[in-house]
């Protein structure tokens, strides 16, 4: 039976595995399929594949070349947990391939790929890279020809060493600084201070005065220390740079993108098209579970949805034929046939999708703690270096100049660069660990400020399963009755029949058996008819009755299960001093109970709320935190300041939210803003770490204690100091 | 101190021949995933082979 109830909405969205193949069709089509592929007619795909852990499943998915003919090659990524396959669209087709990935036991989810965007990143980043090995190289062999001088070398060979050390930094100055120079041209155009400016300044200036020196036949030029700085941070930045590529961009899951397909109705069947391809009157098919990507005129005689979308209210609806029945609804029916009204861009359902989009676009711009705090402490420095050589110039134009590079190189918050990406690297390592699948890691910045943390029910505090509550007494004849006209049945109830009564070996055959989503099932057993009901009930979450001929005989309660660890985790929320909150799409009396049990004050439970109200409380709040389901709570994850989904597959929940819990555990969440403080708290470190450092190494070279070239080598050690630490922190 | 005539651009030449390595080894992509391999390297199955003659018939084509 098929009471499309509460439960549908959310068993709905989290049907991973469960219905053996999931539906990729809509690769194969014309219009849907190209924003999905990546080459031309030796096609590539790139899936996101859930469940990607270990070395095992690359070798599983590596080996489809050559178990699936027509797959040529299949690279996989286990940082990133996605696997780009090429085949020939020849001879296998594009779902054919995904369908052949799932078969594997993964849950494979074409993600798009903006092949200009991605090789761009990729350019940049082999680039950096290609700087650092230059900037290595020249910065190794000018130290080498320095260190003579410092040893006392003179006369010809030091000039001529000096002459090779400035060839040796030309490279440094042009090619390796060149993103210094474009960075510093930024942030002077922009009129902020950015860490490139030092160095763009250091590079040239000493470049300027060196060669200047070597020209006048001094000894003082300060390749070495220049070389061996900017090689350094390029360190920081490289590494910067490989933490950011673990993760996928939010553009690459296609935001909303299977939301926004139709099965256009030809004269042959139907083929898949982007929603927006069907003009105002023409046909379309819907199939069982599909969500309607447009409004619609319902052709077909009559047809269930589940508006769960666009009222959260869990109960179904039936259209009839004429019907306009709204984008969003998700069709309960096997099949309806439809007319578009309404292209989807006009529709609430449509607007929904857009905020979730715009919000997540302009969330990405928070800065976090040390960049700010870098900033200052560079602003400090030039600051100072600026008045120093004013000063000084009087007294002699040539020390200040080597006093204050010196400054500008010790006290370039380099170590700050660094400690911050290592620090987080751990963080990342750590939430791994504990199940946690973070997004964007400045939602670790973000927890410390949260206030209110807000709970969805089903789903998140209770279990997607049923469990039925209590077996009236009746015959256990009819117990095997309900289980015969249970035994097909996919849905949650069903599941918890056959739970309940495992120890019922054996059921009567049944004949005329029909399912009616939405209603229930019914069937003739020795020759009467039962039927197996959805009862209305203010109290419970799901009731269902057993009429025999019309009558009812018993009545059946199902109620979801707390979750092991709600109570534990929530007390522990509780007493970090954050409140908490329970917003449901439920009715009061299915709340309130639950609501009890995990200790909500009445004043905190908050019942009926459509996903748009859900959406709007979270919004009239600041540093909320909302805990909920991927998708029917989409918009209210996304509007959050941190948005944790906390069952649904993790496609839905990775585009509406920051966090996925991976394990079935709320305890995920204890561990969240456990790793939030401790990440605070080494980043701090970090920070006060090469502040104090960088304040005592400043000091002593405005007052001449500190060459350049001991600038140049203090800076590293302070880096090296971070690094050591924080793996001592890792392995504690 | 004659030797240095030799040996500095000895040096220089292999540093030279280092970086140069070092640059085609990133063009070439060596560098792009540093997870997945060192996990590729324990297969004992033959599929690496089949993956990788695929490859090369690709390539040829």
């Amino acid at each position: 039976m098929s009471l499309a109830s509460t439960s549908h909405r959310k068993s709905k969205v989290g049907s991973t595995p469960a219905v053996a193949f999931s539906d990729f069709s809509f690769l194969d089509s014309d219009s849907v399929g190209p924003s999905y592929t990546t080459k031309g007619r030796l096609r590539g795909l790139r899936f996101f594949v859930e469940g990607m852990r270990c070395g095992q499943c690359v070798r599983k998915l590596e080996n489809l070349p050559a178990t699936t003919p027509g797959v040529l090659s299949s690279r996989a990524n286990l940082t990133q947990k996605t696997v780009e396959i090429e085949f020939d669209s020849k001879v296998i087709q594009p779902s054919k391939v995904a369908e052949s990935i799932e078969t594997l036991g993964f849950v494979p989810i074409p993600v798009t790929t903006d092949i200009e965007l991605s090789t761009l990143s990729q350019k940049t980043q082999r680039q950096t890279w290609i700087r650092l090995g230059v900037a290595g190289a020249c910065a190794a062999n000018i130290m080498t020809f320095s260190f003579s001088t410092y040893f006392g070398a003179s006369g010809d060979w030091a000039t001529a060493f000096g002459w090779l050390s400035f060839a040796l930094y030309l490279p440094v100055v042009t090619y390796v600084a060149w993103p210094f120079y474009q960075g510093a041209y930024r942030s002077l155009k922009q009129r902020s201070l950015s860490i490139d400016l030092p160095m763009a300044v250091a590079s040239l200036a000493g470049f300027v005065f060196s060669t200047i020196q070597l020209i006048r036949g001094q000894s003082d030029y300060y390749f070495d220390s220049l070389s061996g700085f900017l090689f350094l941070i390029l360190v920081s930045r490289a590494i910067q740079q490989r933490l950011q590529t673990q993760f996928l961009s939010k553009n690459e899951f296609a935001q909303g993108l299977e939301l926004k397909r139709l099965r256009k109705l030809v004269s042959s069947g139907w083929h898949w098209v982007k929603a927006e391809e069907i003009k105002a009157g023409q046909g379309f098919v819907v199939l069982q579970g599909d969500t309607l990507a447009a409004e619609g005129l319902l052709e077909s005689d009559s047809a269930l949805f589940s508006l769960a979308w666009l009222t959260g209210e869990s109960n179904s609806r039936r259209f009839l034929k004429g019907a306009t029945v709204p984008a969003g609804s998700v069709l309960l029916s096997p099949k309806a046939i439809f007319l578009l009204n309404k292209p989807i861009q006009d529709t609430q359902f449509g607007k929904i999708l857009e905020t979730v989009h715009d919000i997540e676009l302009n969330k990405s711009s928070l800065s976090n703690m040390s960049d700010r705090w870098s900033q200052v402490l560079l602003g400090v420095v030039f600051a100072a270096a600026l008045i120093f050589l004013g000063i000084y110039w009087s007294v002699s134009p040539q020390e200040a100049i080597r006093r204050s590079l010196a400054l500008i190189i010790l006290a370039c918050p380099c170590a700050m660069a660094f400690g911050t990406p290592l620090a987080l690297a751990s963080a990342l390592k750590r939430a791994r660990r504990h199940g946690l699948v973070i997004k964007d890691l400045s939602v670790l910045d973000r927890l410390l400020s949260i206030e209110t943390v807000a709970f969805d029910k089903t789903g998140t505090l209770t279990d997607s399963n049923l469990t039925l509550v209590a077996v009236p007494s009746i015959a256990p004849v009819y117990l095997k009755i309900i289980l015969a006209l249970e035994n097909e049945s996919h849905h949650p109830i069903a599941f918890a029949f056959r739970k309940a009564f495992s120890h019922l070996e054996s059921h009567p055959p049944v004949t005329g058996l029909r399912e009616s989503p939405g209603v229930g099932v019914s069937g003739y057993i020795y020759g009467r008819f039962y039927e197996l009901k959805h009862l209305n009930t203010r109290t419970k979450e799901i009731a269902c009755g057993l009429f025999e001929e019309g009558i009812l005989l018993a009545k059946f309660e199902f109620s979801a299960q707390l979750r092991e660890d709600a109570l534990a985790s929530i007390d522990k929320i509780r007493s970090y001093g954050l409140k908490t909150h329970l917003l449901s799409g439920d009715t009061e009396g299915s709340v309130f109970p639950v609501a009890e049990q995990l200790g909500f004050h009445p004043t905190e439970v908050h019942a009926s709320l459509s996903p748009c109200d859900k959406a709007s409380w979270v919004n009239k709040r600041q540093n909320t935190m909302m805990i909920g389901d991927g998708i029917n709570d989409g918009l209210a994850l996304a509007s959050a300041s941190v948005g944790v989904a906390a069952s649904g597959s993790i496609e839905a929940a990775l585009k509406s939210s920051k966090v996925y819990l991976a394990k079935p555990s709320l305890n995920g969440l204890v561990e969240l803003f456990e790793l939030a403080k401790h990440t605070k708290r080494h980043v701090r470190h970090n920070l006060l770490l090469s502040l104090g450092y960088n304040l005592s190494g400043g000091v002593l070279a405005l007052m001449g204690h500190i060459h350049p070239f001991t600038a140049a080598l203090l800076m590293p050690a302070s880096s090296g100091l971070i690094i050591f630490l924080s793996w001592l922190r890792d392995e504690k | 101190m004659t030797i240095l005539y030799l040996m500095i651009p000895i040096s220089l030449l292999l540093a030279g021949f280092f970086v140069f390595g070092f640059i085609w080894s990133i063009g070439d992509g060596q560098m792009d995933d540093l997870e997945t391999p060192r996990h590729r390297i324990f297969a004992v199955d033959d599929f690496d082979q089949t993956n990788h003659e695929l490859n090369e018939k690709k390539g040829n084509s």
